[in-house]
């Protein structure tokens, strides 16, 4: 047998109900779908029912590693995909995924396994302990109600403290719709409510240990090509002098520092206003809306107790309050009252946000309610439907520019037409934040004529990044960046560093999106170049949209991100709905798909080597 | 000249690079139980610490091997085993007093020898990745 480089080659398929334990060949999905998220497709398109609701024992959590996991490659360290039937999606749930950083993937990695899919329920709580290529479901009882930081105490002292841990809270084992997967004091799989689903499962916790390594094919070049890439990929804003001692990173390998001091602070030992304890803790990105709670420590601590519960930061403070702001308009508006809520009302107040948190993570009062996310709590309620801050699919507003004002005109149509299509919110940082959105501020990394210079060899056209244009080339873009993230979901890298699409160093301001090919290559021996790459991202999409439309995703789901794109944007701005469709008909030509029932044709499917998949939605009626 | 690296907690950033590139670089994997640098993550308490070769003064894991497998390279500035002397006795891991959990110096198993840092023969490739200067070489006089 030929050695494997990159990937470890065995996944461990978990059946809780029958506590059976087998070990899956990782490399019949290997070559065609890279690992991470597209491994997870193949998966879930074989064995997840189409049926199935989330917290049926029949759905299934894959967690799936890719190649560059556990290597060097910067910010692949950890990284890891999370997927299955999604219960924070909307209307019903659907199959999702979620991407996790920090420690546990490579630990996973080194204990001899690419990922796990896990199935079944167990009869009671328990636990999963994987060490060096031996797995063990353990009794979980003693655990079960304790926070994640308990948790993952509890499990490093039982089973020493070079593990890793991935857990859920009582969010998770309550099933709340958005309840989170943890690891470590930050790193959280957050959209999908995939903690719930561990819930449902009866399954705590998954604790890793591993002596063993990723073997590299072209060691030397490898590291060589690392050492470039984290050169490359936005090197840093400011000197990193000003950096260290406040910032630490997300996750393992990430030396690229695209994350700078002001996105991501670590607390020491803050103490608590609700409860007598000194939190520890890291704010990132948009969780910072915490510290604008009174008093700061408070919200501090509020931030902290969604970790330990384990509920979705991301609907916390871009649903119910901050840039979303759901339940404040609500409560401005009189929709909804004290009564309502059942307690007093001070949005403004760390305490108020600590006492909701539990009250959503134990399911009392208002916070059952609240507990099945921003979108079903407005339904239930019968009222707020017209200040959700949620685009569609179940998940609330990220760089669509609207209710962040960025990006801002044409941009925001890639991303109209990236949420569109997608199963969840969908990962715009590269094309809606990053080019379009930092190119029209000041210290901007790119001029505009370097900008159109991008846009004309990435996308064909300068009219992809023009800002004078308008609903013209703007598909190209988005199949581009969809079929990239696939990929990139699948190697896997981070997506706020990757793709490399501009430098702040290079003389033309191209950056290098062949870096991904590059990294891929020299660390599994199997060359391929960014178009062949690109390709099995074209291949991961189609099968996600195949999965989609046996759930029963047609282009009427699609277009019900309109409505959201209707509101005036930051600068009065609305979408032109005649025209978006018009571009929607331009998108699924493009794609191969069916403009009139948005399902991909034989033909496209069979080009990438889905035959298969052809022939399964011919059988139930689902192929144009 | 003797050189050893010396590692800033303060500064550093928790990525592991370090470890990553160590074990890349020796054995040809990603591999932090190989690395010759550890970094000690305890995430809850934000507290890091690295264990990694001082290169003593008077080195104690040289003094104690029987076979002169531990020498000098003038070139890197540091004391390294050399992988065909050592008998793999494990003498020089019980002599090191900084090697409690068993991470500065130890039995490296697809080789049967001890290893440790050998400072890359004069380019440590730990200093090279860190994005963060947390690790500098320090130079004695």
């Amino acid at each position: 047998m030929r050695r494997i480089y990159g990937w470890i080659g065995k996944i461990l398929s978990v059946d809780l109900t029958e506590e059976r334990i087998i070990e899956v060949d990782t490399m019949k999905y290997a070559e065609a779908f890279i690992g991470g998220r597209g491994i997870a497709a193949r998966i879930a398109w074989e064995e997840i029912p189409p049926e199935a609701d989330a917290f049926d024992p029949e759905n299934k959590l894959i967690v799936m590693t890719g190649p560059l996991t556990g290597t060097l490659a910067p910010t692949s360290g950890g990284r890891i995909t999370f997927a299955g039937i999604a219960p924070q999606a909307y209307p019903k749930p659907h199959y999702t995924r979620s991407n996790m950083g920090g420690y546990w993937g490579a630990e996973l990695k080194y204990a001899g396994y690419d990922g796990l899919i896990i199935s079944g329920k167990a009869s009671d709580p328990v636990y999963l302990w994987i060490k060096d290529g031996e797995a063990e479901i353990k009794n979980g009882q003693k655990l079960w109600g304790l926070d994640t930081i308990t948790t993952q105490k509890e499990l490093l002292k039982q089973h020493g403290k070079d593990c890793q841990v991935i857990c859920i809270g009582p969010a998770g084992e309550n099933l709340v719709r958005i309840a989170t997967i943890q690891s470590g004091i930050e790193n959280a799989a957050g959209q999908g409510g995939f903690g719930a689903v561990m819930g449902s499962k009866n399954l705590k916790a998954v604790v890793v240990k591993g002596t063993g390594g990723v073997p590299i094919a072209r060691p030397e070049e490898f590291k060589e090509i690392c050492k470039y890439a984290s050169r490359v990929v936005h090197p840093p804003r400011e000197p990193p002098e000003n950096h260290a001692v406040t910032h630490k990173v997300c996750g393992m390998s990430c030396s690229t520092q695209e994350c700078g001091a002001g996105h991501a602070k670590i607390f020491k030992r803050v103490k608590g206003k609700t409860y007598p304890i000194l939190y520890t803790g890291t704010l990132q990105c948009a969780s910072h809306a915490y510290l604008k709670f009174k008093p700061w420590e408070a919200g501090f601590e509020a931030a902290q107790l969604a970790n330990r519960y384990g509920i979705n930061h991301w609907e916390i403070v871009l649903g119910f309050t901050g840039t979303g702001g759901w339940l404040n308009k609500c409560v401005e508006k009189g929709l909804i009252t004290e009564k309502d809520m059942g307690m007093p009302i001070d949005l403004e107040s760390g305490t108020f946000w600590s006492e909701l948190l539990r009250k959503i993570a134990y399911k009392e009062g208002i916070g059952k309610i609240f507990a099945e996310g921003v979108p079903r709590a407005a339904d239930i309620l019968g009222k707020g439907h017209e200040y959700l801050p949620h685009v569609a699919h179940g998940y609330e507003t990220h760089w669509d520019g609207h209710l962040f004002g960025a990006p801002r005109y044409p941009y925001w149509i890639v991303a109209a037409l990236q949420w569109a299509m997608d199963s969840r919110d969908p990962l715009v940082h590269c094309y809606a934040e990053e080019i379009t959105y930092w190119t029209a501020r000041p210290g901007s990394p790119v001029s505009i004529e370097q900008l159109k210079a991008i846009g004309k060899r990435l996308y064909g056209s300068e009219l992809a990044v023009d800002p004078e244009s308008h609903y013209e080339y703007k598909a190209q873009p988005t199949i581009w960046h969809q079929n990239r993230l696939a990929v990139d979901d699948s190697v896997p890298v981070c997506e706020e560093a990757f793709p490399a699409i501009y430098s702040r160093t290079s003389p033309d301001g191209f950056g290098d999106t062949s870096l991904e090919a590059k990294l891929f290559s020299a660390a599994t021996g199997v060359n391929m170049d960014e178009e062949e790459l690109d390709r099995a991202g074209d291949r991961i999409y189609n099968l996600e949209r195949a999965i989609m439309v046996r759930e029963g995703r047609t282009r009427s789901l699609d277009e019900t991100v309109i409505p959201y794109f209707e509101k005036p944007d930051r600068a009065g701005i609305r979408l032109d709905v005649e025209k978006f469709r018009a571009l929607m008909d331009e998108f699924y030509i493009l794609r191969g798909w069916d403009p009139v029932t948005g399902w991909p044709k034989r033909e496209k499917l069979e080009e990438l080597g889905l035959k298969d998949v052809a022939d399964e939605l011919a059988k139930i009626g689902k192929l144009p | 000249m003797r050189r050893w690296i010396e590692f800033d907690n303060e500064r550093c950033i928790w990525c592991r690079s370090c470890e990553l590139i160590c074990s890349l670089h020796h054995e040809n994997e990603c591999n932090p139980s190989l690395s010759r640098i550890r970094i000690s993550l305890n995430l809850f308490e934000a507290e890091v610490e690295a264990h990694i070769c001082r290169q003593c003064e008077n080195p104690r894991c040289l003094n104690v091997c029987p076979v002169g497998a531990i020498q000098m390279d003038e070139n890197a500035g540091a004391y390294i085993i050399i992988e065909d002397k050592c008998i793999s006795c494990g003498l020089c891991a019980e002599a090191c007093p900084y090697n409690a959990d068993k991470n500065v110096i130890f039995f490296n198993p697809a080789k049967k020898t001890y290893v440790k840092c050998d400072l890359c023969s004069g380019n440590p490739q730990c200093i090279d990745i860190c994005p963060s200067q947390a690790l500098k070489l320090s130079v004695s006089r």
